[in-house]
């Protein structure tokens, strides 16, 4: 096991990595930036370092900086939680060459799955179902004009170097097909610095059902089952299910087996998501994009699965087994999560920043809150507004609605706007309670609302 | 324990700030030592302790210059990688640790009342370009943005540092030679 783990990121996901190495023993040396000085992770660590100055380029997403400080530090690994560098192929290939183990996947599997277009040639080659979509990239508004009727409309054009939401565009006819295309291919070139564009035939009413993988360096992978993340705003997910209220066991089983299939195939190691978009009739399955890391939502897989996925990230690391109560793992209760966000849904989700002068997070049975805020802590305006994930776990997907309702009631925040009152409302809804939406469903709800989508 | 330097903040001056010089003619007393009376004496509220036996001598004094025996400390026979300043002043970071590996920061010095160059990356601050060598940067000079004031190493790579937008005369070398310096630490305080 590791004597000394830096962990290369920061709020909730920098606590929650902390812990886990706490409860195996190994030390942690947290990086901050100036803005973070007063943050929980710097708190908790054993060790802290300044890295930079408030801006995550200039800080959280500097390489030497962070290689630096786990030099200094003398540290056997880093941790990179999600976002960040997590999926940069760049670092963990730094981290190979300094001799500090990630804890991930290899480089090398980092950027054959991080760019999205290979991803969808490698499901193909592993025969995972993929959407129908052009063979590679478009080069040209001719290719895409010949790619999007071979297809048929509606399409999406994506970026390939895109991630986490960002990059696409749908095209609904032919009409618009040329300025999307171009305008996509911009944005593209501007937020990754690569305006490569591919695409794909846009399902219809999608769910965004996503298998959690668990492989260890001795060849033994598994899944453990699927979370609902169809609930999204502008591709964003604000709240999340774990098991699908809309997966049978039968789409299970051949949605599961295809997920280990592909990382076999590839020899995947350590924690991995492969997101998949099911058709509304709840049958076909297309393999949509792999994380190479840990995801925001991994505590309802660990509430409904009965395990604690960062420490098996770090055991898998340092070379351990896939532990047993992971490899026989079976699901049990239902559990959701919602993302509290600092924003204020009232004024078109602005961000909100600011000091939190009171912060009051429910409990009793079957509430887990995983925040870096407590009472008096400012947050800063450089980062995601995400403040803390609610995750509420029932013996029955009822228990667990209901229990949800009531933790979001006594939830309290002063000082900033949060995004409670939105998961509240959409916990009421009759949609939600029949585990009846899809990827457009938020925006609808909010165009309902009269707010902007 | 508050373990962690914040380079945006000023170091916090200790409340009641029992400061002690220490001279020592010979090397019969080890650091612990020093330390351990130092705390002793604070503890017991005492400004003078003097120790003499066998040609080896030991003064500590309470309440005098805080620099001087920062110096004076550094002449002792350094067998232990403790931090200088905790022998005297109850610094924000708590009592010293017997850990075999310093936490990384070194402890804080008294807060700077002039401009400083602070560190523009992390890694290992070093005075000169090797042990022995002359240091490029030494109290009196005056430094601007053309002069290297320090190297500080990253990756195995020596990065000549140079003063980002400040310029003047150093009053005072605020980062240890060879140890570990982070973004925004301090290194060299200049003439207010």
């Amino acid at each position: 096991m590791f004597k000394k783990i830096l962990v290369a990121n920061r709020g909730e996901i920098a606590v929650r990595i902390i812990r886990a190495c706490k409860e195996l023993d190994v030390k942690t040396v947290a990086v901050y930036s100036e803005a973070d000085v007063d943050s929980m992770h710097v708190h908790l660590a054993d060790e802290a370092i300044c890295i930079g100055p408030g801006p995550s380029s200039e800080s959280y997403l500097k390489i030497s900086r962070i290689i630096s400080a786990a030099e200094i530090a003398n540290v056997d690994a880093i941790h990179p939680g999600y976002g960040f560098l997590s999926e940069k192929a760049e670092f963990a290939d730094v981290c190979e060459q300094c001799k500090i183990k990630f804890i991930g996947p290899s480089s090398k599997v980092i950027s054959t799955m991080g760019d999205k277009n290979s991803a969808r040639a490698t499901a193909k080659a592993a025969g995972v179902p993929i959407t129908p979509g052009s063979d590679g990239i478009i080069t040209t508004e001719e290719e895409a004009l010949k790619w999007a009727r071979k297809i048929g409309y509606p399409v999406i054009i994506k970026a390939t170097a895109g991630g986490g939401g960002r990059g696409m565009r749908p095209v609904l006819n032919e009409a618009t097909l040329i300025s999307s295309f171009q305008a996509a291919s911009l944005e593209a070139l501007k937020c990754f610095g690569d305006g490569s564009m591919y695409m794909e035939k846009l399902v219809d009413k999608p769910h965004h059902i996503e298998f959690q993988i668990v492989a260890d360096s001795h060849g033994n992978v598994v899944h453990l089952g699927e979370r609902d993340c169809s609930m999204q705003r502008r591709n964003q997910k604000i709240i999340e299910e774990c098991p699908s209220p809309k997966v049978t066991d039968a789409l299970r089983k051949k949605m599961g087996d295809a997920a280990v299939r592909l990382c076999k195939k590839i020899g995947y190691e350590n924690c991995g998501t492969i997101e998949f978009l099911v058709d509304n009739n709840r049958k076909d399955f297309y393999f949509m994009e792999m994380n190479t890391r840990i995801q925001v939502e991994h505590p309802i897989t660990e509430e409904v699965y009965g395990c604690d996925l960062i420490k098996e990230q770090i055991r898998i690391a340092a070379g351990l087994p896939l532990s047993e109560h992971v490899v026989s793992a079976k699901a049990r209760g239902h559990s959701i999560e919602c993302r509290i966000n600092a924003e204020d849904p009232s004024r078109n989700f602005a961000p909100s920043p600011g000091k939190i002068n009171l912060w009051y997070t429910s409990g009793g049975r079957g509430v887990r809150v995983d925040t870096h805020v407590y009472s008096g802590y400012e947050v800063p305006p450089y980062y995601d507004s995400m403040i803390a994930k609610l995750i509420v776990t029932g013996a029955t997907r009822e228990i667990a609605i209901s229990r949800m309702r009531r933790a979001l009631g006594e939830f309290t925040v002063e000082g900033i706007k949060t995004t409670i009152p939105l998961q509240s409302k959409i916990l009421t809804t009759g949609d939600f309670q029949g585990g009846n939406y899809d990827i457009t469903w938020v925006e609808n709800f909010l165009r309902q609302e009269g707010m902007k989508a | 324990m508050d373990k962690r330097k914040s380079p945006a903040k000023k170091a916090a001056a200790p409340k009641s700030a029992p400061k002690s010089s220490a001279a020592a003619s010979s090397s019969n007393f080890d650091l612990a030592h020093i330390r351990e009376i130092v705390g002793l004496m604070a503890e017991n509220d005492l400004t003078l302790f003097h120790f003499e036996k066998q040609g080896s001598k030991l003064e500590l004094r309470r309440g005098s210059d805080f620099e001087a025996a920062k110096e004076l400390l550094k002449h002792l026979p350094a067998a232990q990688a403790a931090p200088v300043a905790l022998a005297a002043a109850p610094a924000p970071v708590a009592a010293p640790t017997p850990a075999a590996a310093a936490p990384v920061q070194a402890a804080a010095p008294p807060a700077a009342s002039g401009p400083t160059i602070n560190s523009p990356m992390v890694g290992t601050f070093y005075r000169a370009t090797a042990p022995g060598e002359k240091p490029f940067a030494n109290i009196g000079d005056t430094v601007d943005d053309n002069s290297t004031v320090c190297i500080i190493e990253a990756m195995k790579v020596m990065n000549e540092i140079k003063p980002e937008g400040v310029r003047g005369t150093i009053v005072r070398v605020l980062a240890e030679d060879g140890k570990p310096v982070q973004y925004g630490q301090p290194l060299f305080e200049l003439k207010a």
